[in-house]
């Protein structure tokens, strides 16, 4: 019997007070907010007037970028060459990247979380020639598979 | 099938880096497992694809990788047969109370810590579209897992079964698997029902009812292939043929349901017969194809999914340094304090803590199952296998430093055979 009774109490301790601890955190944690979902394919809709760029430069205009995301943390590529990675994060809705040798080619974006999250508006940077595009995410984007296969 | 060829040359390349990696690790006193998913990592965009990105474009391109998918898929669903087929809940009754608050301590102490780091972790590696409460559930679930498999092999290999210590723990493992899955499929549950039609209460209660079909129904009929296997002395195609179909009935049924369909495979394994020469006959004839030639598949396509170039930067190792030290501390630290609690001596408390600590490819099938379901991210996905990779290296060392290291001959505690755990699958041969 005092077997059992000490049983139970060591029960009530150590099984008892976790079960609490972790509905206690689950509570806490829906206050928490995490970085907006970018990652994905996002098909470029439109160009605008690119500028530094030589008359060769051809246009992105249907291009797909393929945002892989974990957390604030992205990979960037271009589904047309998934060998130039840009790795990069957002703050709020504010997306940044850049290729390993920071000047050859760099992303600076925004989504509007509350008009429209599926809308990336930015500027990509190769080699000094500026490109203003906007993208839209695809269907069935998702956010966290690496759609890339490129890690 | 155009793809043929490649499929054939990734298996065989697969294999043989495998087997040696396996060996090498053997050869340093660690389970063959731990080398054969360390090989995977290794054939992936961690090494091979970061040193020779030609080669490895080659032997794994993109569009070749559904077909190795597919086959280590088959592969786990025959495993998760197998460590079903080994659970024998029946030895935990013979451990008493130690044993019962061990092992649920040693679920509920990481799985806490696990809910706790996702309080840090959510807002960094996660996305708005996974809800906190999947993705703390998710942590908690992956702090909290053992490998059994693993951890029975070592306990045979250095003689502990029979030790009070090696029963506790097998005990309390066994108690952690069956536990460790059901929370994961009702994870998995609500991260489904959340996007899908059917009500989560449906897909809930549809699951009950067909566990609870399994073990009332199905279960005293499979004791028929118990009847016949006494009958005849072997296991006979037939037979064979209808366990094949009861594990891809049940898997399919699982997938159905909204949980997983290794959930089903597992459930098979567990409601088949437990006689002891059934059980054994039948790993066996299933040992070689799942976990010699299936198993690494899935451990190379694993490694295909992680890439340690995705932890980049202090930070990002500074999380990685995190969640392993969370996951010892819970795991290690709540098995030990629950067992000194309920009168182990320190020692074996410990031994036991650093046991159960053993996550190996348990953890892996759980982390793929999350990446799958898409409530981990890539990197994090990544930053788990490392943590899984080094809490399995450990253990061995470990267990030669604490346990081993100051024990006199006469103190290792022996238990009555009745109390021994029957070790017959599917860890039998190679060390896993």
């Amino acid at each position: 019997m005092r077997g059992h009774v000490k049983t139970i109490l060591h029960y009530l301790f150590l099984v008892g007070l976790p079960v609490l601890g972790v509905w206690f955190l689950l509570q806490v944690g829906k206050t928490l907010e995490a970085p907006i979902s970018v990652g994905g394919r996002w098909l470029v809709t439109a160009v605008d007037t690119p500028s530094n760029c030589p008359a060769t430069r051809p246009s992105l205009a249907g291009d797909t970028l393929i945002i892989s995301q974990s957390g604030l943390y992205l990979n960037v590529v271009r589904a047309q060459d998934l060998t130039t990675v840009l790795t990069g994060r957002i703050e709020e809705t504010h997306i940044t990247a850049q290729t390993a040798s920071p000047s050859a080619i760099t992303f600076a974006g925004d989504v509007d979380r509350l008009a429209d999250p599926d809308v990336l508006t930015g500027i990509l940077v190769i080699d000094g020639c500026t490109l203003p595009l906007t993208a839209v995410r695809q269907v069935n984007a998702s956010t966290t598979t690496n759609t890339t296969g490129i890690h | 099938m155009p793809h043929l060829p490649t499929l054939l040359l990734q298996i065989g390349v697969i294999l043989l880096v495998a087997r040696i990696v396996g060996w090498i690790f053997r050869k340093i006193h660690q389970p063959q497992v731990m080398g054969e998913m360390l090989a995977g990592i290794l054939l992936g965009p961690s090494l091979l694809g970061w040193v020779a990105p030609g080669i490895s474009a080659v032997l794994f391109p993109p569009e070749s990788l559904g077909f190795l998918n597919a086959l280590s898929q088959i592969g786990l669903l025959l495993f998760m047969f197998l460590v079903g087929l080994e659970l024998d809940l029946h030895i935990l009754r013979k451990q008493g109370h130690t044993a019962v608050v061990t092992s649920h301590v040693s679920i509920l102490a990481p799985f806490l810590l696990g809910t706790l780091l996702a309080l840090y972790l959510y807002p960094r590696l996660s996305d708005d579209s996974v809800s906190f409460t999947h993705f703390a559930l998710f942590l908690g679930t992956a702090m909290s897992i053992t490998a059994f498999p693993v951890l029975a092999r070592i306990l045979s290999e250095r003689g502990l079964l029979r030790t009070k210590v090696g029963a506790v723990t097998i005990a309390c493992a066994a108690i952690d698997d069956v536990t460790g899955w059901l929370i994961l499929a009702a994870v998995v549950l609500l991260v489904r029902a959340s996007e899908s039609a059917t009500p989560l209460w449906l897909m809930g209660v549809g699951s009950i009812v067909y566990i609870g079909v399994m073990i009332l129904v199905v279960r005293p009929l499979l004791r028929r292939l118990e009847h016949l296997y006494r009958q005849r002395g072997v296991i006979t195609h037939g037979v064979m043929a209808l366990i094949f179909l009861l594990v891809l009935a049940f898997g399919w049924i699982t997938e159905w349901l909204g949980i997983h369909a290794l959930f089903g495979a597992f459930l098979a394994g567990a409601i088949m017969p437990k006689q002891a020469g059934f059980v054994h006959t039948l790993n066996e004839k299933l040992e070689d194809v799942s976990v010699v030639l299936l198993l690494p598949l899935f451990f190379a396509f694993t490694g295909l999914r992680a890439s340690v170039g995705l932890v980049s930067g202090a930070e990002m190792w500074f999380y990685t340094a995190i969640i392993i030290l969370v996951a010892i501390t819970g795991k290690f630290g709540g098995s030990t304090i629950a067992a000194r609690i309920t009168g182990m001596p320190w020692r074996e408390a410990s031994t036991l803590g650093i046991l159960m600590n053993t996550r190996g490819l348990m953890e892996l099938v759980l982390l793929n199952i999350g990446l799958d379901i898409g409530v981990i991210s890539p990197a994090l996905f990544t930053m788990m296998v490392l943590m899984a990779l080094v809490t399995t290296f450990m253990t061995a060392p470990l267990l030669q430093w604490v346990y081993f290291g100051s024990l006199s001959p006469d103190e290792n505690t022996l238990v009555s055979t009745d109390e021994v755990f029957p070790l017959t699958t599917p860890i039998s041969s190679d060390g896993r």
